[in-house]
């Protein structure tokens, strides 16, 4: 993806180089005054560098433009008016190029006049669309201006500026029609400039969505092509050569500081759909997670953006790891839809209608992996959670049935043995023999109750793990266990409950089926408990595997042990 | 012999100090936890102390616990506990923390009234009780190298019975032989298990627990 914005860039960026080096020649040469004399040279060295890089500015903004995208050539009517406005100023400069050819200067002197409408048409476009009496206009002042052409040569007769009679190439010539022709083309453009003003401001007023630097662009534009325009019809129609001569400089100057800042928004917008479709062609290749959510938020340069994806099950909005996301989320959206269905939010600080388009469409197979992702790691999160809940509920009970067993049953053996004690001390003091005997006999049987009881009471949980922690309860597993078991215990910490149980089941497990000597070692921290088993008869059970994978644990066996570790919370 | 009985079982509760008194001691107080037994102790200290392990409020080893904190403030009171289960570490703990004049039964063997009457006496003359079955698992542990393999039957017993924190004496009358013979007896097996003989009494008992313990 970034190779192919780098070669874009890297193509734009070297035609707007070859531009600026080829202007800042030509200024040089200007400045030197080797070029052009006349009213340029009177113009000061600042003028004309702001030319220069007026030039420059709209030359990129216009090659930018018409650069060619993917799939061939794209001619977008930015790029159309931003050429145009190029070979305007081209022609301006061309009238005052002393040494050029004659019919260079004169071409120029015809297409210089256009700049305003061009200038203006630019302007409109930024506040909204170029409407048609813009495009009317502009074929008005064209064709004053090549009438103009034939009527007089402007350039061939450098001191006819309002009135002449020399002719030169001129096919028609008529000193009336002249005037009427070089009045006509003033106004044409002075009234293309103030009806750009004008609607410039009332849709600049009227509009609420444009960001206001782009309103600001506008008004500036429209103002300055007016300005100008009025300084060309002042100029045109002034009997002073050298104020008019001063006048078309300003002018010339006011055009190509307009020009810079009416250019400067389609190159950056010509950027930002640029880097969006290269977004979009990185969205097809399968990123790797979050990888939407990081884009866009580079592209975009939030770096608060958030994206959080419908999950329709559930009913609620999740990133893409799968976390429930605050529904409260204050900061304006875009929401991406599908067939009435939300498909995924996009938490911005500004909304701006062209992501939304662009993004909605490149972006939808993105959305749709990551979402399918996210849902399923919601639902694995929810299992989880739902798989320790079950657990533990287990164990509870199996405490509760410990418990129960310890404090009534137990109890109450304990009791009616106590009572048969009296029993048999007071057959003792009478001397009944037979009861004494019948009293030692019941006691003999239920105290192994009592026993099988104990024993029966440990299966369902051993009490003395939760009281004395996991190395007393694994001594009392191997104190009864058929094969020798050494305990080696270490702690460091202490491991949850849950874990603790787990890895007490798993040697309980081992050494109910040894069939040989066993080691067992145990490392005990605040994290997890480790615990290895040399010896062990291979094949954890389901139950016991289950519980492991409960907590999130691991088991690895190999022939002749087993390591198993258990996380805590 | 003044005794006071500690159990939140109030059947059992009542069933051993019928017992005891039956055998004329004197139960000076009977208690369902161990809350007012600090201040008890204080003010009316008995002979020995007879307390449950498993009381509330978390049932796992608040007897220890209080026994601890009694014998802290009166080192004259002899401590016996019961427990329903055989809990080895809790008995280790507690020869640990009470080396003299402390006992762990089991409630099930206290049915049988001459042992917990002798079990009583024994722990006020500041000898130590441990319960038979306690003892014997720990001995029939299988164990890799098995030391004890080395010890004849006979000697074997006697290793059982001193851990059972008889003196020489009871164990004597026990196996129908001399004293002397006992004597004898004891020093083969702690030689042969390479522990230090301390004479009779606690210390005896405590090394040899240890050692089956912790030979594995």
């Amino acid at each position: 993806m970034s190779v192919m914005a780098t070669s874009e860039g890297m193509s734009a960026g070297a035609v707007v180089a070859l531009l600026a080096a080829g202007t800042g020649v030509f200024a040089a040469l200007v400045v030197g005054g080797q070029v052009v004399q006349g009213p340029l040279t009177e113009a000061p060295a600042g003028a004309v560098l702001v030319m220069a890089t007026a030039f420059t500015l709209a030359g990129a903004a216009a090659t930018a433009t018409l650069l060619p995208t993917g799939s061939g050539f794209e001619w977008r009517a930015d790029g159309i008016v931003c050429a145009g406005l190029l070979v305007a100023l081209a022609g301006a400069i061309a009238v005052g190029w002393e040494h050029g050819a004659d019919q260079l200067r004169s071409a120029g002197s015809v297409v210089a006049p256009m700049t305003v409408p061009l200038l203006a048409a630019l302007a409109e476009r930024r506040a909204r669309g170029t409407p048609r009496w813009s495009v009317a206009a502009a074929v008005v002042v064209a064709a004053l201006s090549v009438t103009r052409y034939a009527v007089r040569d402007p350039f061939r007769d450098p001191g006819c500026w309002s009135d002449c009679s020399l002719r030169g190439v001129a096919p028609l010539a008529s000193s009336g029609a002249t005037a009427l022709v070089e009045i006509g083309l003033a106004l044409a453009t002075l009234g293309t400039a103030a009806l750009s003003v004008a609607w410039t401001i009332r849709l600049v007023v009227g509009s609420r969505a444009r960001s206001s630097t782009e309103r600001r662009l506008a008004l500036v534009g429209a103002a300055g092509a007016s300005t100008a325009a009025a300084l060309w019809a002042v100029a045109s129609v002034l009997p002073d050569r050298v104020v008019a001569a001063r006048l078309v400089a300003a002018a010339l100057v006011m055009q190509c500081l307009t020009a810079l800042l009416v250019s400067v928004p389609p190159l950056l917008a010509v950027r930002r759909r640029r880097e969006l479709r290269s977004l979009a062609a990185a969205l097809g290749d399968q990123p790797p997670l979050g990888t939407l959510e990081a884009t866009l938020s580079r592209m975009l340069g939030d770096r608060d953006l958030r994206v959080a994806y419908w999950l329709p099950q559930s009913g609620r909005y999740v990133d893409a790891a799968g976390e429930s996301l605050d529904d409260a989320e204050a900061r304006p959206s875009i929401t991406l839809q599908r067939e009435g269905q939300p498909l995924a939010r996009i938490h911005v600080d500004r909304v701006n209608r062209e992501l939304e388009g662009l993004v909605g469409s490149a972006a939808a197979l993105a959305i749709d992996s990551e979402r399918l992702q996210a849902e399923v790691r919601a639902q694995l999160s929810d299992l989880l959670a739902a798989r320790l809940r079950i657990v533990a509920a287990a164990d509870d009970a199996r405490r509760g049935v410990e418990r129960s067993i310890h404090d009534e049953v137990q109890s109450e053996l304990i009791g009616a043995l106590l009572e048969l004690a009296q029993i048999r001390s007071r057959a003792v003091t009478v001397g009944a023999e037979d009861t004494m005997a019948e009293a030692d006999t019941m006691t003999g049987e239920i105290r192994v109750i009592v026993d099988r009881l104990r024993e029966f009471s440990r299966g369902v949980y051993p009490a003395v793990l939760d009281a004395a922690g996991l190395p007393a309860a694994l001594e009392a597993l191997a104190d009864e266990a058929p094969v020798a078991v050494r305990i080696d215990c270490r702690r460091d910490g202490s491991a949850s409950v849950e874990a603790q149980r787990a890895a007490y089941l798993i040697v309980h497990d081992a050494v109910a089926r040894a069939t040989r000597p066993l080691d067992v070692s145990i490392d005990v921290t605040d994290r997890r408990v480790a615990l290895t088993i040399v010896g062990h008869p291979g094949a954890v059970p389901v139950e016991v595997r289950d519980r492991v994978g409960a907590l999130g644990g691991t088991t690895t066996s190999d022939r002749a042990s087993l390591r198993a570790v258990l996380p805590c919370g | 012999m003044r005794v006071i009985v500690v159990d939140d079982a109030a059947l059992i509760r009542e069933g051993l100090a019928r017992l005891l008194e039956d055998a004329g001691m004197e139960v000076t107080h009977r208690l369902g936890d161990a809350a007012t037994l600090q201040a008890l102790v204080t003010t009316d200290a008995p002979d020995v102390l007879v307390i449950d392990i498993r009381m509330p409020p978390s049932f796992t080893d608040e007897g220890l616990r209080a026994a601890a904190a009694v014998r802290a403030t009166n080192p004259d009171v002899g401590v016996l506990v019961l427990s329903q289960h055989v809990e080895t570490s809790y008995a280790m703990r507690l020869l640990e923390e009470l080396p003299r004049a402390s006992g762990y039964l089991l409630k099930d063997r206290i049915s049988d009234v001459a042992v917990l009457i002798d079990a009583v006496h024994r722990i006020a003359r500041g000898e130590v009780v441990v319960d038979p079955t306690l003892v014997a698992r720990m001995l029939g542990r299988k164990r890799r190298e098995d030391s004890l393999d080395r010890l004849s039957g006979r000697e074997r017993e006697v290793l059982g019975l001193v851990a059972e924190g008889l003196s020489n004496e009871a164990i004597a009358r026990r196996l129908f032989i001399s004293e002397r013979t006992v004597e004898s007896h004891v020093a083969k097996v702690l030689q042969k298990l390479d522990v230090d003989d301390h004479g009779e009494g606690h210390r005896r008992v405590l090394a040899v627990l240890a050692y089956l313990r912790l030979t594995q």
